[in-house]
């Protein structure tokens, strides 16, 4: 916590982190399923990219993303163990072009809103 | 890896049947990959500590597994505001019908067992309070249950919801009732019930105490100012910090006029000519016991008049100094924005 910051700022902080996190994560998922993976993999490629995402967090999302027929999923054996390997479906390729746009939008208003914010104060 | 297991189980526990094994399996693994890729990590076998501490960073079993199931409430977020005020609502009729019965009991149970009838009760206002709070909460999570079918709530109609209300505006109709009957009261009281003087009803003669003579005037006044003050809101109806201190002031000299009038055994005889004296004597004592008596009440119920009438002072003030010093008549209409 730096100077300044009282536990309450911390705690809401977090609370609008993990908010803006939330849909930012599916996108990242239905992202990275366009490359067939199992949920460890997934999970370690993210955290690697910097979205770190726990398990308990993970495995819910998929299966809600694959009960909506966004992701489809198998149980294969990869070195001598069962896996369940997800992919991205083509209804859920569609819906990540739509997302993906909406997230630019969303981008480059938030840019203008903060740029006026900016010329604003000066 | 006896202790994933028992994790694994303990997950499981709180896992619907139809999906237990299929999640279960997937967890398995990915917990297993984990410490495969620890032990990779570390050069050893994990030690029994270290899987704990993998475990322990999954989280608890009844959480992780939470994560899983649907998003379930007894009474979701939509419904608990209105779920919050009825509880209040209910709850302050049901204290006060106990409050009602609590003075009942005050009044009528003779002096001596006051206390033990208070204690018995105070068992049946504790644990009756659980009845009605069990019952609209079992009403509201039906209600729950039929929104998340139905979404009755989403069908409403903007031309169906109540006018605006201004607490601040004072309605034409009850001011005049009240100056009305202000009149006719002051009018009554200063023919019928003249000061110092008996009361004759039919044969039944009833005689003041001399107090009564304060009585009569001071209820003649407050009833002529009262109507003067209803004249005043009938011509500009809306509460102002002068006109509510003043319905305060009169109210406040009726409450402690009508308490005094309940302490001050005030009726000194009756007579009849068929009634025995000694008989009328009774009465007439009775009569002043249980005026006595019904003190607490009238206390309670001019207290309850004198916080509506300081909740009118305080909300008129409020109301003031929101506006400002230009502020228009609240009856006025505003500008549309």
């Amino acid at each position: 916590m730096s100077y300044g910051e009282s536990p309450m700022t911390t705690e809401s902080f977090e609370n609008l982190r993990l908010e803006l996190r939330r849909g930012c994560l599916v996108l990242a998922v239905l992202a990275a399923l366009r490359t067939e993976q199992y949920g460890y993999t997934l999970r370690k490629t993210l955290a690697d990219r910097g979205l770190a995402i726990d398990e308990s967090t993970l495995y819910p999302l998929l299966r809600r993303l694959e009960a909506q027929g966004l992701l489809q999923s198998q149980w294969r054996e990869e070195d001598k163990r069962n896996k369940r390997f997800y992919r991205i479906t083509e209804e859920g390729a569609l819906i990540l072009q739509q997302l993906l746009t909406e997230w630019e939008q969303i981008d480059s208003s938030l840019k203008a809103v903060l740029k006026e914010e900016t010329h604003g104060t000066r | 890896m006896e202790l994933v297991e028992r994790y694994l189980q303990a997950i499981g526990f709180w896992l619907p049947a139809s999906q237990r094994q299929d999640i279960l399996a997937e967890l398995s693994e990915d917990i297993h990959a984990q410490l495969e890729e620890r032990e990779a990590a570390t050069g050893h076998p994990l030690t029994k500590d270290e899987v704990e501490e993998t475990l322990r960073q999954r989280g608890a079993p009844i959480l992780v597994a939470n994560r899983f199931l649907p998003q379930r409430s007894l009474i979701g977020p939509l419904l608990f505001p209105i779920y919050l005020f009825v509880l209040k609502v209910v709850g302050f009729f049901y204290m006060l019908s106990w409050a009602v019965v609590m003075l009942c009991i005050v009044i009528f149970t003779p002096h001596g067992a006051v206390a033990n009838g208070l204690d018995e009760f105070k068992g049946f206002l504790l644990h009756g309070i659980f009845i009605p709070i069990g019952v609209i909460t079992l009403a509201f999570a039906i209600l729950e249950r039929t929104q998340t079918r139905t979404r009755f709530l989403e069908k409403w109609n903007p031309t169906e919801l109540p006018p605006v209300v201004n607490p601040n505006k004072i309605k034409r109709f009850d001011t005049a009732v009240e100056a009305v009957v202000g009149l006719i009261f002051a009018w009554w009281w200063f023919t019928a019930a003249l000061p110092f003087a008996s009361l004759h009803i039919f044969h039944l003669t009833l005689t003041f105490a001399p107090s009564w003579g304060y009585f009569w005037w001071g209820y003649l006044f407050i009833a002529l100012a009262n109507t003067v003050l209803a004249a005043i809101n009938f011509m500009r109806p809306w509460w102002t910090p002068l006109r509510a201190a003043a319905r305060f002031v009169s109210s406040t000299a009726g409450s402690v006029l009508m308490c005094w009038l309940f302490r001050a055994n005030i009726l000194a005889s009756m007579s009849a000519p068929s009634l025995d004296p000694r008989r009328a004597a009774e009465i007439t004592l009775a009569f002043d016991e249980w005026a006595a008596r019904i003190f607490p009440a009238a206390v309670i119920v001019c207290v309850f008049i004198a916080a509506v009438d300081i909740h009118r002072i305080v909300r008129v003030a409020r109301a003031r100094s929101e506006r400002g010093p230009n502020a228009i008549a609240p009856n006025q209409a505003r500008p549309h924005p």
